[in-house]
């Protein structure tokens, strides 16, 4: 049997990478990209980094550093991101036979069997992503997804290494498991890092040559897995678009036609909750979000108009809050006044199980967030649907999403292209 | 954007036979963009390329996949600036051109900052325009 091989390929700072191929005065040039809101710093310049500004951190947080630096400040543009996402993500499958898109800027491959000088064919790869879209991206290679992930971070951390790195046939993996920190690795969150840290375990290499019993106690059993691919055992197999349901749908035609925002907002709402109670049933994540209005098609009185577009989250979620916002932000851009709204929906997809998603900065957070939706799923299941309901279910929320510094979608719409 | 195609030209006052021979329908997104994963639109501004049939407002489609050469009209990118040019290899001497003579060349030079954005393959131009 041949020994598994696997490829990460990341994009260096997409966010700021997608803005910087429409607007080439920003290379060399400290930039930032923020959350949705505006609220954190999401992605950053490697000259951003060098100031010192740190990944998630609050925007006022910086302010003076990012005025006396002159650092350009973007507020996501996800449209863009997920068009330049989808383009990178097609050359990559292009070069691979099986590809597991991880995250908007990440997919494995499998380079297993093949008979080929891994390091080159990853070159090529990596060249051919930065010519066809102008994203630049860093391959990390080993025999597991773990220490392909550590072989990534590596390539990107060292100029030297023209953005390639292999751990494969390495004879000294120990000399760089030393040089890895356990909150570095793949599948070592925040908290379990804090917690391996205060027991004597702080680098990749303490944690690969303790024992499995220990391990199973400290981080539980995919802990154990992620040890087991410290250790070149792979057994995280590459996640190709699995079986599970693509997409949960609720649509219905309103009881009486809808013209007020308002009104569709509330039904909205509802169609938003019921969608991710039953992802959430399935143990699922979405990570895209999708709404539909229309009006009658039979109406003759009236003018027909259907709209829906869509909107891919930051981090993948099943906390209803947040699909809800996602949900009414698409209705906000697609709603228009004057007319007679019969029909609406939201979709939900880009489905991950849940805790398989790619790991969140904010991971703490949403596991409070998470119980607090259990806790609503159970009150709901025991005294009824609806009982407990989201406020703009009731009375539509007066809130819109912070945009300031927002460029255009420059791939997806013709009247926003890049004029040259 | 897709046009039904037909081999046969249609004739008028009867129905029409032609309609035997369609063969399905032209697809100008697989005609005009091979490499959709490479291929962008712009818009073009100025009038500096009129002689290459590039008028303001134009669309212009740009492979980014292409090879360029002596001659390709191209995205170049110059201390950051985006304009399309003419590509003009000599003696290793690269220089830019405009399709207008009330432009003047540009000789690219070591210290300037200097790439190629893509390759210009197609220019739609709006003779009449359609209410959609």
């Amino acid at each position: 049997m041949h020994k598994k091989v696997f490829a990460l390929i990341d994009c260096n700072a997409f966010y700021v990478s997608c803005e910087r191929v429409f607007n080439p005065k920003l290379n060399n040039r400290p930039v930032v990209a923020l959350s949705n809101n505006d609220g954190c710093i999401i992605a950053r310049s490697k000259e951003a980094k060098a100031l010192g500004i740190k990944m998630g951190v609050p925007l006022f947080k910086v302010k003076d550093i990012i005025q006396r630096e002159k650092v350009i400040v973007f507020s996501s543009n996800y449209t863009l991101y997920a068009d330049m996402s989808r383009r990178v993500m097609n050359v990559i499958s292009e070069f691979a036979p099986s590809i597991e898109i991880y995250s908007i800027d990440e997919a494995f491959i499998d380079f297993t069997g093949a008979r080929l000088n891994y390091e080159d064919y990853a070159r090529s790869l990596r060249a051919t992503i930065l010519k066809c879209t102008g994203i630049p991206v860093s391959i990390g290679i080993g025999t597991t997804k773990t220490l392909a992930k550590i072989a990534n971070h590596i390539a990107k951390d060292d100029e030297t290494l023209d953005g390639v790195y292999s751990l494969v046939d390495i004879k000294s993996i120990d000399n760089i498991l030393e040089q890895t920190e356990v909150g570095e690795i793949w599948g070592v969150g925040r908290q379990l890092s804090k917690k391996l840290i205060s027991q004597g375990i702080y680098n990749a290499k303490l944690l690969k040559y303790c024992e499995d019993h220990w391990i199973r106690k400290m981080m539980s059993i995919n802990g154990l897995k992620t040890v087991t691919e410290l250790r070149g055992i792979s057994c995280l197999p590459l996640q190709e678009i699995s079986a599970t349901r693509k997409s949960c749908c609720t649509t219905r035609t309103f009881g009486r036609p809808l013209m007020k925002i308002e009104d569709v907002e509330q039904a909205m709402t509802t169609f938003a909750r019921r969608a991710t109670e039953r992802i959430r049933d399935e143990g699922l994540v979405a990570s895209s979000v999708s709404s539909f209005l229309r009006t009658s098609p039979f109406d003759r009185g009236n003018k027909y108009y259907s709209n829906s577009d869509s909107i891919t989250l930051g981090d993948p979620t099943c906390d209803t809050i947040l699909i809800i916002n996602a949900a009414l932000s698409i209705v906000r851009r697609i709603f228009k006044e004057g007319y007679k709204y019969k029909k609406g929906g939201v979709l939900l997809s880009g489905f991950y199980v849940e805790g398989e998603e790619p790991q969140s900065l904010f991971s703490s957070v949403k596991k409070k967030s998470s119980n607090l939706m259990l806790a609503i799923d159970n009150i709901n299941q025991r005294y009824g649907n609806d009982t407990i309901q989201i406020a703009s279910e009731c009375q539509a929320a007066n809130w819109r999403q912070k945009r300031k510094n927002c460029t255009q979608s420059y791939t997806t719409q013709i009247n926003k292209l890049l004029l040259v | 954007m897709f046009i039904t195609f037909y081999k046969e030209a249609v004739e008028c006052g009867f129905p029409s036979p032609a309609r035997d021979f369609t063969e399905g329908s032209i697809d100008l997104n697989e005609e005009l963009i091979p490499h959709p994963n490479s291929t962008f639109v712009v818009r073009a501004r100025g009038d500096s390329m009129i002689g290459s049939g590039i008028y303001p407002n134009d669309l212009v489609i740009v492979d980014r996949s292409l090879k360029f050469r002596n001659g390709s009209v191209i995205i170049a990118v110059v201390d950051g600036e985006l304009s399309i040019k003419i590509l003009k290899i000599q003696d290793k001497q690269i220089s830019l051109s405009s399709a207008n003579k009330n432009y003047s060349d540009v000789l690219v030079s070591e210290e300037m900052d200097f790439t190629i954005w893509g390759v210009c393959t197609y220019v739609v131009h709006t003779l009449s325009p359609v209410n959609k």
